[in-house]
């Protein structure tokens, strides 16, 4: 496997930072202790001050 | 979220970093891949498997407040898209049980009615139900985690249920043709040796002595307890697998170990522990004592067996209690158990004891036999020695002693010795060198149960001396899988699978609600009835108590193994036995994003959550407001509202409070309250809420607002903490709080919401030190330095960011999260992937139309209520369709494969797919097209599972009508589609930073260091913004000058150009080709950069003549106090007063709060505090947030500053100067008034006066309040909507040290990621203008928002609008708004969507 940023946590700043190091031309490795991405913000309804939903 | 299908990440879901070794940027990193279960190369995420799983346990997705199944995925759009088991070790039954038999599977499939697949999973690890459902010992039920409510489940009684249901024998008849095995005893161990063998494709002969199979379950157990016909159901069963069982055939007579070896592969010795022991006593050889099984052996199949009138049965084991039960019932007229134990050690069943004393049997505990004594050789009575129990012996249970002197007499005409069985196999020996126990048993292999000679393995009784028949059923299990392995030649021990570990007990849920309920009762045989006759006397559970006792169960493993998911997977995906694995990873950086954990507001318990009904967490009030939640979006009252609702919020519980040890701001909670108080009042427009807080800290940009906009919908906030929180009985919550003023008060509520404190997340020290960095005070990561350095960790190559190093909201996580990617990608410097570029033969797509449909049944999604047959035979009859099928999941790699197949085999040049949503897999399909060279563009998805399947799945006629229609208009679409290309563009890799701040200078240094040429221009002769003015920064103290100078070498020295004294003059261009144009004392001078950094900060409030400004020498603002701390001219000042929210949080200035000044105040204060200097801060709600700030806070306090709320204006008396201040304190009801020599006006930060130049110049919007509006206030907040154009720091919104830097090394990486290629591609779905329509009016240019279309001249002077692509995002708004249908969208042409409408209409 290529060399690569490893990524602990799945949750959005997770993600983001993956995002980011992927678009730069970058290997990731994302790991995450639970069964898929989105952390906390997955579980909330809206967000403040945009009243947008997560999903 | 595109990071699922982004070919660089690769996601480990599901997993743990157990190892770092090295440094940066060579580290070596080892990760756990936790199992699934589910082999997610082939889940294709159906939804199939929950539909079939009978256990149901709490779901943490919705935080406990609902139930999920065993196999699930968190939520439906969860990225990965796969199913998992939930497994949590072995569950307590099936750990305790020798055969390990799945009982919480079978009662999970009880549960469900699913009787015979109940008894199919029992088979799978006994062959024996009907037997064990009745006499087994059942050690399930001494560990069923149900007892810590209240009973065992009666295990044994439902397996007996699902047998007894068996209408007709499932006989699976399976050709056996592997090699042969004999096995000799057709006991319960030599029987399941045999059955497990034949379940593998062995020919097992069972060699009998006696003229029955079943050994001891034949022979010796009652009738009443053990009918014939039930034993019989078990033997039929494994007769059925082609077991042969030869009776009459006795090994040592008939046959010899010689012949068996020379026919068989193999030989299991299954014998049983036949030899009765007696206990050694004078007038054990008189008629009338008689051996327990050796009586129950008549007794059983003789009902006229005589019987004396007094019989004693000694032993406590079960065949104690069954021959004297027999004995009763063969017309004894009196029949008593001694035993010499207590009831507590008898081996007994306690249900077999508790029918026998029903029967009117008495047990005589602790009693002894010491001599039988008799006339004329016939017995007339013993002599018994009273017991106590003394020490544990071998066997765990105390052992009896005899009390001497207490010997009596007993008058009787029947004993029977029920002391127990040996095993005695040395008649073998004779022939065979056997090695044996002690105890005459065959020495074996613990693990294989081989014995000495290779072969020949032993199990049951005669290895372990007499046990119950689980163990011997255990032993027949594993026997056969040893001689499984000894046939194919495989090592006996390698790899035996060894037993999976009990469920934690802390795993095990209990669920809160759960009512107790007793374990169901067997119905008996009517008692009378019973004692005379040998009819069965537990009678069944009937299919209703079966049912209500499988309910009972708790599930405590999880799953429960019980394989229905297996039967319904169509990929077949589900792999029950999955292992963890472990996966090396050569890494250069590591980013850690751990998140937070909520505390749990139990530790709270003042305010009764869990103790009382209807109050929630913030974060429960999440998931129950979601329209997905566990109440569909509604608060699970419980009781009808006679009035409005009555709803409150407790904040800071938890946080900010000493008694937690939380020394810090949870920041969100004040805007999460605001919130869920806006949401809920969508949901109830009367509800009257209230908020209890200490204050609110709205400090992010536009929280203000969102604040005044709770307000203003009559949210009522109380200032002060609620002390406790009661039920009045009626479910009504009574609030006790003290007010701001001290008074005390209470209120009633229907339902509360405690806003629980952020904490740091489970395990976060574990992997800490796995890492090796440093935890800060508070248990989240430390950073290097909260304000300079906020984004390192205590170690090189690993960075932290988000809530892994303390709460903040969304925008702030992901800010940083960009910012730390920039400096991860330092390490990796080298490591750049290659892009991959393949030449493909492109299609020729020019002549006619050769349409390719393909319908896909997303498992059972379309095809359950879709005729997917159907609608691909009316797709071939649609114009141009050459070629139409069905795939089951066509997203699956290998249907793709299949299509790409059909493409070039039928020569299809447009593709439709019939499936799901585009916004799931139109990528996919259209990566499949490229791949086989056809424009990805001839392509259309006819959406039939969303808009057809799911929407009207009760109607499936008028479903398939309707995805035929979507499949003719698809059709009709994508004929008239052509082809379209990627635009590229080449991109200069230069960047132009805006401003020299430091938040400017930050963001040169990080891009100067992934290798990009950085000019910054700043207006002003000097770099480094406000924060070189400053005499410290907190909370580290550091001086402003300082932190300014170390940043600009920083970027000197690694090559960055500044340009001070240098004005913007224009700019022009797009993304990746910016021209920009300045003007310095040197002249004018232009160049190109690929992307702009905004950093032009922001400017301090001028506070004109308000509050003594100007008039008192001595009122001064915050940023002169700072010079005045850096020259020191402050000796003579013994008293000053802050002013906050000068120019912040009203209409004049700044409408929203500052950010900075409540910190920057406390900073002030503690300095001045330590020269002993009075200092009193006059606040409206102190908001000090970030990292150590509250510590600071307190620290202020400590030291004595004073805080002093205040509304409206203070005011200032003095003549020459300010000599007091004079405020209304609410507190006392009368104003206060303070001594002062100095006034500080801690003032506002507002928009530079040149933004709004600046916004013209760059195209940037700015927000209602003037500052630059971002992209996204949290997907985007250092993106504006010009792309290549970007934000940071105080020009987007007032920022403190920290979060400025942050957002400096985010931008570094959003222009890092569009800068590291060589060329920009272009999507090209974008506008044209037909020009010969367009009047030029100019609508389109002002309705677009990227502000890609202008009005250019022509030759003739006549306008017409010009869309440049490079600014276009195909939006489409400008076709709508054109008057003269002179603009139309590629991809989306009229021409396109009429003849989709034609089409809808055509049929």
């Amino acid at each position: 496997m290529p060399k690569g940023a490893l990524v602990i946590g799945g949750g959005v700043a997770g993600v983001q930072s993956a995002l980011d190091l992927a678009n730069a031309g970058f290997k990731v490795f994302l790991v995450e202790r639970g069964p898929c991405l989105g952390g906390r913000t997955s579980q909330i309804h809206k967000i403040f001050t945009s009243m947008d939903c997560t999903g | 979220m595109d990071v699922g299908r982004h070919p660089n990440i690769e996601i480990f879901a599901n997993s743990e970093v157990v190892g770092v070794e090295g440094e940066a940027p060579d580290f070596k990193v080892k990760v756990r891949r936790k199992s699934t279960f589910v082999d997610w190369d082939k889940c294709t995420g159906c939804g199939e498997c929950p539909t079939v799983c009978p256990v149901h346990i709490k779901d943490e997705f919705q935080l406990d407040l609902s139930k999920r199944e065993a196999i699930y995925r968190r939520y439906p759009q969860a990225v990965p898209n796969k199913f998992l088991i939930d497994k949590r070790g072995s569950p307590p039954c099936r750990y305790s049980c020798p055969a390990g038999v799945n009982a919480q599977g079978y009662i999970a499939l009880i549960s469900q009615g699913k009787y015979k697949e109940a008894l199919e999973l029992e088979r799978r690890d006994n062959p024996f139900p009907a037997v064990c459902g009745r006499v087994c010992t059942h050690p399930c039920e001494s560990d069923c985690k149900r007892k810590d409510v209240d009973e065992p489940l009666a295990i044994a009684q439902l397996k007996r249920f699902i047998s007894d249901s068996e209408q007709e024998l499932s006989a699976p008849s399976p050709e056996l043709n592997k090699e042969k095995v004999a096995v000799v005893g057709a006991g319960p161990a030599g029987l399941s040796a045999a059955y497990f063998l034949a379940k593998r494709g062995y020919c097992p002969t069972v060699f009998e002595a006696t003229d029955h199979p079943g050994g001891l379950l034949y022979w010796a157990i009652p009738r009443f307890r053990l009918p014939e016909i039930a034993l019989q159901r078990d033997l039929d069963y494994i007769k059925s697998w082609g077991v042969e069982i030869k009776t009459g055939t006795a090994l040592g007579k008939d046959l010899s170990i010689k012949d068996l070896q020379q026919d068989y592969k193999a030989i299991f010795l299954g014998l049983g522990a036949a030899k009765e022991k007696t206990m050694g006593i004078e007038g054990e050889d008189l008629q009338g004592v008689s051996l327990c099984v050796e009586f129950l052996n008549k007794a059983v199949h003789d009902p006229e067996t005589p019987v004396g009138k007094r019989v004693a049965v000694v032993g406590g084991g079960n065949s104690a209690i069954d021959a004297v039960r027999t004995v009763l019932r063969l017309g004894a007229e009196e029949a008593f158990v001694v035993y010499r134990r207590s009831r507590q050690e008898m081996p007994a069943n306690e249900e077999e004891i508790v029918e026998a004393e029903k029967e009117g049997i008495k047990i005589h505990y602790l009693t002894n036999p010491t001599k039988i004594f008799g006339e004329d050789g016939k017995i007339k009575g013993m002599e018994c020695i009273k017991m106590k129990l003394g020490e544990p012996d071998s066997s765990g249970r105390r052992k009896p002693i005899p009390i001497e002197g207490s010997e009596f007499t007993i008058n009787l005409d029947m004993v029977i010795m029920a002391i127990g069985q040996a095993a005695d196999v040395s008649f073998l020996t004779k022939e065979e060198k056997f090695e044996l126990t002690r105890w005459g048993t065959f020495a074996v292999d613990p693990d294989t149960l081989q014995t000495n000679i290779p072969g020949i393995f032993a199990g049951g009784d005669a290895v372990t001396g007499p046990a119950t028949v689980i163990e011997a059923i255990a032993a027949g299990k594993e026997a056969a899988e040893s001689i499984d392995r000894f046939i194919r030649g495989v090592d006996l021990k390698a790899d035996r699978k060894k037993k999976e570990d009990r469920v934690k007990d802390e795993d095990i849920e209990i669920p809160e609600e759960l009512q107790t309920e007793k374990r169901t009762t067997m119905p008996l045989l009517d008692l009378e009835k019973a004692k005379k006759s040998f009819e069965e006397v537990a009678q069944g559970f009937s299919e209703e108590q079966a049912k209500k006792e499988s309910d009972r169960c708790l599930s405590c493993a999880g799953c429960s193994e019980c394989l229905e998911c297996v039967k319904v997977c169509e990929p077949n995906a589900i792999v029950h036995d999955m292992v963890d694995e472990f996966v090396d990873l050569d890494v250069g950086s590591i980013i850690v994003t751990t998140g937070v954990d909520y505390l749990d507001p139990k530790e709270a318990s003042e305010y009764g959550y869990k103790r009382f009904k209807n109050i929630y967490t913030s974060f429960e009030i999440e998931r129950i407001m979601s329209e997905d939640g566990p109440s569909a979006g509604e608060l699970p009252l419980g009781k009808q509202l006679k009035e409005p609702l009555r709803f409150a919020f407790i904040q800071c519980v938890g946080s900010r409070n000493m008694r937690h040890d939380i020394n810090y701001c949870s920041r969100i909670c004040c805007m999460n309250t605001i919130k869920d108080s806006l949401v809920l009042k969508e949901h109830y427009p009367d509800a009257n809420i209230v908020v209890f807080y200490i204050d609110i800290r709205a400090f992010g940009k536009g929280f203000e607002e969102f604040y005044n906009r709770s307000l203003e919908k009559g949210v009522k906030y109380i200032k002060g903490k609620p002390s406790k929180v009661i039920e009045d009985g009626s479910g009504n919550l009574v609030i006790h709080y003290e007010n701001e003023q001290g008074h005390s008060g209470q209120m009633i509520f229907d339902a509360v919401c405690l806003s629980s404190a952020l904490i740091p997340s489970r395990g976060c020290r574990e992997l800490a030190g796995v890492l090796g960095v440093d935890i800060d005070d508070d248990g989240f990561y430390k950073n290097m330095e909260p304000a300079t350095a906020p984004l390192e960790s205590t170690k090189k190559g690993v960075l932290v960011c988000g809530c892994a190093t303390g709460p903040k909201d969304i925008t702030d996580s992901i800010a940083e999260a960009s910012g730390a990617a920039v400096k991860a990608a330092c390490f990796l410097e080298g490591h750049e992937l290659p892009v991959e570029k393949k030449e493909i033969e492109q299609v020729d797509v020019s002549g006619p139309p050769r349409v390719g449909v393909f319908v896909c049944h997303c498992g059972p999604n379309i095809s359950k209520v879709v005729d997917v047959k159907g609608v691909v035979e009316y797709a071939k009859t649609l114009p141009d369709v050459v070629f139409a099928e069905d795939y089951t999941f066509a997203c699956s790699e290998t249907a793709q494969h299949q299509i790409q197949e059909r493409i070039a085999e039928h020569k299809l040049n447009r593709v439709v797919v019939a499936a799901c949503t585009p916004k799931t897999h139109e990528m996919s399909f259209q990566d499949s097209l490229t791949a086989v060279g056809l424009n990805p563009y001839l392509f259309d998805i006819a959406n039939i599972r969303n808009q057809c399947s799911w929407v009207h799945q009760k109607e499936p006629e008028k479903a398939t009508e309707k995805a035929k229609e979507l499949v003719r208009m698809s059709v009709a679409r994508v004929r008239k589609l052509g082809p379209l290309f990627m635009k590229e563009l080449s991109v200069n890799r230069d960047v132009a930073v805006i401003g020299a701040g430091i938040t400017g200078l930050r963001c040169g240094i990080d891009l100067l260091q992934r290798g990009f040429k950085v000019k910054i221009i700043e207006k002003k002769e000097l770099s480094g913004g406000l924060v070189r003015h400053l005499s410290s920064i907190y909370p580290s103290f550091r001086k402003g000058r300082n932190i300014v100078e170390k940043l600009l070498d920083e970027f000197t020295s690694a090559g960055g150009e500044l340009l001070t004294s240098t004005e913007l003059v224009d700019v022009t261009g797009y993304v990746g080709n910016f021209q920009v144009k300045v003007k310095s004392a040197k002249g004018e001078t232009e160049f190109t950069v690929g992307a702009i950094v905004l950093a032009t900060g922001s400017e301090l409030y001028d506070p004109g003549e308000r509050f003594g400004y100007g008039k008192y020498p001595n009122v001064i603002t915050n940023m002169e106090l700072e010079q005045k701390l850096i020259s020191g001219e402050i000796d003579d000042i013994k008293s000053v007063a802050f002013f906050q929210c000068v120019g912040s949080r009203g209409d004049d200035g700044n409408p929203g709060c500052s950010r900075y000044c409540c910190q920057a105040a406390i900073k002030e204060a503690i300095h001045l505090r330590e020269k002993g200097i009075d200092v009193a801060i006059l606040n409206r709600g102190v908001r000090v947030y970030s990292k150590g700030a509250e510590r600071m806070y307190r620290k202020a306090r400590e030291l004595g500053v004073l805080f002093l709320p205040y509304d409206g204006e203070p005011e200032i008396t003095g003549a020459d100067k300010a000599e007091a201040v004079t405020i209304p304190s609410p507190d006392i009801d009368a104003d206060i008034t303070i001594p002062v020599n100095l006034v500080v006006l801690s003032v506002g930060m507002v928009p530079a006066a040149d933004s709004g130049h600046l916004s013209e110049l760059f195209k940037v919007p700015r927000g209602p309040d003037k500052f630059f509006l971002e992209r996204h206030s949290k997907f985007g907040p250092v993106e504006t909507t010009v792309e290549g154009v970007f934000l940071c720091g105080c020009c987007q919104f007032p920022q403190d040290i920290g979060d400025s830097i942050s957002q400096a090394s985010a931008v570094a990486s959003k222009v890092a990621a569009l800068l590291s290629r060589d060329k920009i591609t272009l999507a090209p779905i974008t506008s044209t203008v037909i020009e010969e329509y367009c009047r030029g009016c100019g609508r389109c240019a002002e309705v677009c928002e990227f502000r890609a279309i202008e009005l250019v001249e022509k030759e003739n002077g006549v306008f017409v609008a010009q869309v440049n692509e490079a600014l276009c995002k195909g939006c489409g708004t400008c076709v709508a708004a054109c008057p003269t249908g002179a603009i139309d969208l590629k991809h989306f042409r009229s021409e396109q969507i009429e003849a989709q409408l034609e089409a809808l209409f055509e049929g």
